[in-house]
């Protein structure tokens, strides 16, 4: 496995298969207090269940 | 308890998590410079803040190099159930009496 070229996404996707973007690098770290807080440190991973709460049908 | 102490074993609550969520990140992304610095300043306070600590309130973990002191270094610093308020750092004439000897 080459670690220093994984793209984002799979240059060739298959159908019928499920992929997970590649996370990236980003300098926006939180602070030390916010990721004890948020459990992470990458804002992006920040993404609490209540999120995809279902909220009826629209 | 002792407010100093509290607030030194929080922060290093802090850079635990830190220092382990950079080691998930470089588990997949082994050759990204900016997360190797990252991790490695971070592992620098961590250890400077651990010596600062431990000079002040006695070992953080048994597993230390240096055990070798009387009274047993380890009994001096409060237990996990005792966190209350009313706990402050146990003198060593205190220790002699707890431990009875």
């Amino acid at each position: 496995m080459e670690y220093d070229k994984v793209p984002f996404m799979p240059e060739n996707p298959m159908l019928a298969h499920a992929y997970v973007p590649y996370q990236m690098w980003s300098d926006d770290l939180y602070d030390l207090k916010t990721g004890l807080e948020r459990g992470t440190i990458f804002p992006a991973l920040d993404q609490p269940m209540y999120m995809y709460e279902w909220e009826g049908e629209k | 308890m002792n407010r100093n102490r509290e607030m030194m074993l929080k922060e290093l609550m802090e850079l635990d998590l830190r220092l382990y969520d950079l080691q998930l990140f470089l588990n997949t992304h082994p050759f990204e410079r900016k997360a190797v610095d990252e991790y490695n300043s971070s592992a620098n306070k961590y250890k400077a803040m651990t010596q600062h600590f431990e000079k002040l309130y006695g070992p953080l973990t048994i597993y230390d190099k240096d055990n070798n002191t009387t009274p047993w270094e380890w009994i001096k610093s409060p237990w996990p159930w005792e966190s209350c308020d009313d706990m402050e750092q146990i003198s060593e004439k205190e220790v002699e009496k707890y431990v009875g000897i």
